[in-house]
């Protein structure tokens, strides 16, 4: 095999990484809260869809930023429900994902004329390469050349979540909200804010790994583009119990059995499968890793259960 | 439980804002004049009026029945499905209900629909674009020969190529649908130069597999890696995954279905060497003038190279010795003419 493959398998795997990290890191807020988010995709596509105009309007960072504002404004729907009118937590989140569907194009047919995407080559950031990984023999180099900016954020985020969850008061609060929000209130913390706080960052998080899709990746936006990545997200979420290196560990798993099918199908070994089954190989990771391989999972003790609040 | 009202009351305009992104019924505007002709209703598919596809090259072979004087414009009416389509079926009722002399519905997916409507209508006639539809006295469904066009892209790509290897990017895989377009484009690059190898990447089994522009670069890419320098796509939207990989690569694009030089960014139609054009404007406007001359062809009618149903593109783009030069053109145009005269059978099932 030649190894040139190799270094682009990684390159491509680095990329569906960084929408799985930045959509599970926000749902990690989201369910460390209490507040169980599978409304993620919806929240991704309303991403690429405003990232996309704001790229258009504004230039890319500003795109990113429009994009991660909007996911953020959009799931303020799930957290008003689940929070506010102790709506099932799946029922909502099903219809953000119904929702955002809808929304986008009816945002697209304002934005661009036509209802299913964007004109092509909309404005992105300039490609990085990360000095000396770029220089590895053997090919290796281009998994670390001519990668987007945003990559290497998406890796560097793991340093704020964890400093807030452990050392800030919002962190341990939210956590508190998450896990016990009856021993949380009597203590004197208000657990509703908190909530919406998780799920107004998760909102933000998926919002702006919607934009990275249709701004870095893509380059327009196209209805359908999400392509699902938000329940592998989610998938990311469970396997990594809650905790953001795990989730890491867990989205790089995910996003190189992405990359698998499409460029390395005709490796040593891989070649020898049938083409159905190669093609099969993300969903079989994902199911192995979840139902098989976890341990014990781990969820937010009160993650899904409406807390109604001592003063209603 | 005042609170629950309120939920009610967000979701349901939540709702309503979706339902909007599906469009509404509308009137084309209008023109003046009373004509005695014939009335025409267009039901369109997923994506409406302005999606740059098929329901604007639907809308193009109503324009130039309208410009022809063939049917008059206030005679004219169109709905457009809603973002899931649920609505397919009602739109073709509604349109029926107001008694056209034709409905045309743009796409496959409206065929299972108009054979349980037609019969109710006995009056009215149905045509379906890319349909398939069941044999009745008052339908008739339009397909198109998509491998002729397909084989002289391949051809053209064969003729272009410097290194021997092209490719061939295919959306959803099993339906036999794109197998007929790569049957057809292996065939023309053969036809060509037998020692061109061709290789061929689908991107999944399902229909997502034409929304995929990530899946598409990254089968894209690879191929320009393992050496093919022109690449043909039949994957829909994914496609514009193609063109980026083109850029990146420095290689050579084919489209598909409309003149896809016309609709890339600047940076990538330098690349677009020419498209497969399926003219289901063609199709709408020879249905329209069927009924306005009261021939209306039930059953199938297949839109080829001589029916001028599926052609190559040539625009202020391509038409150039750096793309799409006028010798390349001048052969494309022969082997054309030995499809037509039947002396080149081209295959519509990839060789096993």
């Amino acid at each position: 095999m030649p190894l040139i493959d190799l270094g682009a398998a990684i390159a491509l795997g680095l990329r569906y990484f960084t929408i799985l990290y930045l959509t599970a890191l926000g749902g990690l807020f989201s369910e460390r809260s209490g507040i169980v988010n599978i409304g993620l995709e919806g929240l991704m596509i309303v991403g690429t869809i405003m990232g996309a105009w704001g790229t258009i309007e504004y230039g890319p960072v500003a795109g990113l930023l429009i994009g991660a504002l909007s996911g953020l404004v959009f799931s303020m729907v799930h957290a008003l429900a689940t929070v506010t009118f102790h709506v099932d937590h799946i029922v909502s989140g099903v219809v953000i994902n119904l929702v955002a569907v809808g929304l986008a194009r009816f945002l697209s047919a304002l934005f661009f004329g036509q209802a299913t995407q964007s004109d092509p080559g909309i404005p992105h950031l300039n490609s990085i390469d990360i000095p000396l990984l770029d220089k590895l023999p053997l090919g290796l180099g281009a998994a670390f050349s001519n990668m987007s900016p945003v990559v290497p954020i998406a890796f560097l985020m793991a340093i704020p979540t964890i400093y807030v969850l452990n050392r800030t008061r919002f962190g341990l609060r939210l956590r508190s909200a998450g896990e016990n929000p009856e021993a949380a209130e009597t203590l004197g913390v208000r657990v509703a804010p908190l909530r919406y706080a998780g799920v107004g960052i998760s909102g933000a998080f998926a919002g702006f790994a919607g934009a990275f899709l249709a701004i870095e990746i893509n380059q327009l936006f196209r209805e359908g583009q999400t392509q699902g990545l938000g329940f592998i997200a989610l998938a990311a979420l469970i396997l990594g119990n809650w905790a953001p290196i795990k989730v890491m560990i867990g989205s790089l798993l995910f996003g190189i059995a992405q990359a698998i099918p499409l460029r390395l199908s005709d490796a040593p070994v891989i070649s020898l499968l049938p083409e159905e089954f190669i093609r099969m190989i993300p969903y079989v990771v994902t199911i192995i890793a979840i139902a098989g391989f976890v341990g014990r999972v781990n969820p937010p003790a009160a993650a899904g259960r409406a807390y109604e609040g001592s003063a209603a | 439980m005042r609170s629950g009202k309120w939920l009610v009351v967000v979701l349901a305009a939540g709702l309503l804002a979706s339902a909007c992104g599906g469009g509404s019924p509308g009137e084309s505007p209008g023109g003046g004049g009373s004509g005695g002709g014939i009335r025409v209703g267009l039901a369109y598919d997923v994506g409406g009026v302005g999606d740059k596809s098929f329901n604007d090259a639907a809308n193009r072979g109503l324009q130039q029945a309208i410009d022809e004087g063939i049917v008059d414009e206030d005679d004219t009416e169109f709905i457009e499905a809603n973002a899931s389509g649920s609505d397919r079926d009602d739109n073709v009722i509604a349109l029926a209900d107001e008694g056209f002399d034709l409905v045309v519905a743009v796409g496959f997916a409206f065929s299972e629909g108009i054979d349980k409507i037609a019969s109710d209508y006995p009056d009215v006639n149905f045509a379906v674009v890319d349909g398939f539809a069941k044999e009745a006295p008052n339908v008739s469904n339009l397909v198109f020969k998509e491998e002729e066009g397909s084989f002289l892209v391949g051809a053209a790509a064969a003729m272009k190529s410097e290194a021997g290897t092209v490719g061939f990017l295919g959306g959803q895989q099993g339906t036999g649908l794109i197998e007929k377009f790569e049957a057809g484009y292996t065939a023309g690059v053969q036809e060509v130069d037998p020692n061109i190898e061709v290789l061929v990447e689908y991107i999944g089994d399902s229909t997502a597999a034409f929304v995929d522009p990530t899946k598409g670069e990254a089968l894209s890419s690879k191929m320009y890696d393992d050496g093919a320098d022109i690449i043909y796509h039949a994957a829909g939207g994914s496609g514009a995954g193609l063109f980026k990989a083109a850029v990146e690569k420095d290689g050579l694009a084919i489209g598909v279905d409309s003149d896809q030089s016309l609709t890339a960014s600047s940076e990538q139609r330098k690349l677009i060497l020419t498209s497969m054009l399926k003219r289901v404007d063609t199709a709408v406007f020879e249905a329209i003038q069927q009924v306005a001359e009261d021939s209306f062809r039930k059953g199938f009618q297949t839109f080829g190279l001589a029916e001028d149903g599926v052609d190559y593109a040539v625009n202020k783009y391509n038409d150039n010795p750096q793309l799409l030069s006028q010798e390349i053109q001048d052969e494309l145009d022969a082997l054309k003419q030995d499809i037509i005269d039947g002396k080149i059978k081209v295959p519509t099932e990839p060789a096993a």
